[in-house]
């Protein structure tokens, strides 16, 4: 079955305001364990200057070994930049062995500092 | 929902607004005329109490004897016929407190204010008004009200006034009438509002708020008209975008639209609530930030939802592809093709083979580069994933989860059938067997691999299938999330309209608080030193401003509401027969002066005493005006009439 998404992706917190570190979490499985799967995060515009861990940084990669019945993958990271009052999304592409894309997304609402 | 009407009513309050309330009579009516004692007395002293007594009905200063008097320019109610309470003499009842009509639907005050005590605004409740509120202004000049659109919708009411004094809207607690379900639901509902004392000749100016309650009726069309007017609305909301400040405020602005659009023509949207339009006016208001918050999180769960119906027809989309694929990668497989070939042949003359090929429909799945089969294992079309969410939402998911389901069944028992083919050593009868050679063992293998560099059709195909599945469990979660939202979103107007949704009707409109002064009547005694006599007599009192004299001076003093200058007329003849004078005129001689009011009822006056001097010298015909000092005392004519039998008698034996 290649690897689906059992659990979608979503972010904790919400929003807040930067630097803001976060965590995304996603639930994953495959009908071929172990199965190696890409992840690229992508920060879409427009998104200012907010990156992963760095200003301007606005792409992120990480491997997965999926089993069967995989635990939650987290990944965790910090967002830096000065946008506020934004909408800002992220966006996951997921590349199993064979190729197989899977598109997921989660938004993180940009708070001011208070 | 509570629907909020701002209007603005002018009154002026003038003398005619404050009659005699207690007597029903004009203030200035010299009501005893020289010379005829026995004349009756003026109407309203014949006057009873109105119908229902002396407490505070709705016809104005509603109890008082002289009912129609309370509210000038009003239609009164007719007098109600004399009691014996209301004989000569009789203490006139308490009037209670002035009632003014205030008309809500036209918004104006049909008649002039009472001023120096105070009054209630009263009126017919319209329908759905829940709460009303009163806050007022004043000037001494005229008040120019104007209403100004701003730029976040509802028009703002605007006063202007030359009168650099004048207050602003007062008072700062508004006077607020509360519906209560106590009242008597068969009749028209009456407000009942309390104004302050107002100052006589000034300009008001009030404003009124009404708060409505809009029926579940109405509410459930607003409702259901906004969620349609958010479904459209949110739809535009781009897709695989971050959206900076300046895209959120203008979604804001567009769901706003749509809640105006939804709501009535005297219904507007709550100040401070989720869909305020005027936040930006209000950049101060402690809630400003909240409220854009709450929206952001909103907008964030509607971004979360569409994007993900987006994603997951994506993946459907490209997971469908991934099928047909690995479908057409079976059919053009050609040792696969061959076995099969063979199998069929072989099956005419035998039996085995044929039951075989009929195990689990194996072979019609393998035949799956046929275009029917491969249509029930795709499924339908779908919606391109950067359609409207409302074209994915009209998917038939439940039908579509089955298809999906069934593929992944179907797959999954192909794999079974030629796993079973391709087994070794062979559970398969001898004819079957043969037909098997260690290239077709090989060529199955291959489409089952599910070794990670060397993945098989079938394999693909089943990964393929599975991903479409959960694609649409997570589709139907997306719309079913954003369905949710737009309900949530219905239900907060709801909530939100059903405490404090606000419209907003202005009428303009102040007129003049004319000057006039204010007369009233008296009978007294008066001792006129250069006659040595104590005469009684009848004056007119003129103030120099406008005072109501149903305010006791405790209340409200000063100068002006106790001096006044008297014009009166003797009751008695001051003459000696024309022996040293003789009267002015008629039976009686002037008496001009000025007093000071001691009580409400009691004055103090002194002047002069105008009568006729004859020359003391008997053979000369020669007479002149005199005029003699004198002081007084005297009593207001509620008061006075009151002895005005006994005075009469009193002073009738005396020449």
């Amino acid at each position: 079955m290649a690897v689906s998404i059992t659990k979608k992706l979503t972010s904790s917190p919400l929003g807040g305001a930067l630097p803001l570190a976060i965590t995304l979490h996603q639930s994953l499985s495959t009908n071929i364990p172990p199965e190696q799967a890409t992840i690229v995060y992508e920060l879409r515009e427009p998104s200012g200057d907010v990156g992963f861990d760095t200003a301007g940084n606005k792409t992120m990669t990480t491997t997965r070994t999926v089993a069967a019945n995989s635990p939650p993958f987290v990944d965790s990271v910090i967002l830096v930049g000065t946008l506020t009052g934004a909408m800002l999304s992220i966006r996951q592409t997921l590349t199993d062995q064979s190729g197989s894309r899977m598109i997921s997304h989660c938004t993180i609402n940009l708070k001011a500092a208070s | 929902m509570l629907v909020r009407i701002f209007f603005v009513a002018a009154a002026v309050t003038t003398l005619a607004a404050v009659p005699d309330i207690a007597w029903g009579q004009p203030p200035a009516a010299p009501a005893v005329v020289p010379g005829q004692p026995s004349a009756p007395p003026p109407p309203a002293i014949a006057q009873g109490p109105p119908p229902g007594g002396g407490g505070a009905g709705a016809a104005g200063a509603a109890g008082a004897p002289a009912t129609p008097a309370v509210v000038p320019g009003q239609p009164s109610a007719p007098p109600a016929p004399p009691t014996p309470a209301a004989v000569i003499g009789t203490p006139a009842l308490d009037p209670g407190i002035v009632e003014v009509p205030l008309d809500l639907a036209a918004r104006t005050v049909k008649q002039v204010l009472p001023f120096d005590a105070p009054f209630h605004f009263t009126g017919t409740v319209p329908g759905g008004v829940a709460q009303i509120e009163l806050q007022y202004m004043e000037s001494r000049n005229v008040i120019v009200v104007t209403k100004s659109p701003t730029a976040c919708g509802d028009p703002e009411i605007q006063v202007s006034t030359a009168d650099r004094q004048a207050s602003g809207w007062q008072p700062a607690y508004p006077s607020t009438w509360t519906y209560s379900p106590l009242l008597d639901q068969r009749a028209p509902v009456k407000f009942l509002l309390s104004v302050p004392a107002l100052d006589a000749q000034r300009y008001y100016l009030f404003k009124l708020r009404l708060v409505s309650t809009v029926t579940p009726a109405a509410m459930a069309a607003i409702r259901q008209q906004a969620r349609g007017l958010f479904d459209k609305t949110l739809d535009l909301v781009p897709k695989g975008t971050s959206l900076l400040a300046g895209t959120v405020e203008q979604i804001r602005q567009s769901v706003i639209a749509d809640v105006k659009q939804a709501l009535g023509a005297d219904q507007v949207i709550a100040p401070g609530s989720l869909f305020d339009p005027c936040l930006d006016a209000r950049p101060g208001a402690p809630a400003s930030g909240a409220v854009r918050e709450s929206f952001r999180q909103v907008l964030q769960v509607v971004v979360d939802s569409q994007d993900a119906i987006a994603d997951n027809l994506g993946n459907l989309h490209r997971s469908r592809q991934a099928l047909k694929a690995a479908l057409d990668q079976i059919a053009v497989d050609q040792p696969l093709q061959r076995l099969l070939l063979r199998l069929a042949l072989a099956a005419k003359s035998d039996q085995a083979i044929a039951s075989f090929l009929q195990n689990d429909g194996g072979a019609e799945l393998a035949a799956a580069q046929q275009t029917a089969a491969a249509a029930v294992l795709l499924g339908p079309d779908l919606p391109s994933p950067d359609a409207p969410s409302s074209a994915a939402a009209s998917l038939d998911l439940t039908s579509l989860e089955q298809t999906y389901a069934g593929t992944v069944r179907r797959l999954d028992q192909l794999r079974v059938w030629l796993s079973v083919l391709a087994q070794a050593p062979s559970p398969h009868p001898t004819s079957l067997e043969q037909q098997l050679t260690a290239e077709d063992r090989q060529a199955i293998d291959a489409l089952l691999s599910r070794r990670a560099a060397t993945q098989g059709a079938l394999t693909l195909a089943e990964g393929a299938a599975g991903q479409m599945a959960t694609a649409t469990a997570q589709l139907r979660d997306a719309l079913g999330q954003r369905e949710a939202l737009l309900d949530t979103l219905a239900q907060h107007i709801a909530a939100k309209a059903s405490q404090e949704v606000v419209a907003d009707a202005t009428t303009t409109g102040n007129a003049d608080t004319f000057q006039h002064y204010f007369i009233t009547a008296d009978l007294g005694l008066l001792y006129a030193w250069g006659v040595s006599k104590l005469v009684p007599y009848a004056g007119t009192n003129i103030y120099f401003r406008p005072v109501n004299p149903d305010v006791p001076l405790s209340q409200k003093g000063g100068f002006g509401r106790r001096f006044s200058v008297t014009l009166g007329y003797t009751l008695q003849g001051i003459g000696d027969n024309g022996v040293t004078r003789k009267d002015l005129f008629g039976g009686g001689s002037l008496v001009v002066g000025a007093g000071l009011r001691l009580t409400e009822s009691i004055r103090f006056a002194a002047g002069a005493l105008l009568f006729v001097k004859e020359n003391s010298n008997p053979l000369i015909s020669d007479e002149k005006v005199a005029a003699s000092p004198y002081l007084s005392l005297s009593f207001d004519w509620k008061i006075a009439k009151t002895f005005a039998v006994i005075g009469q008698k009193f002073f009738s034996s005396t020449p």
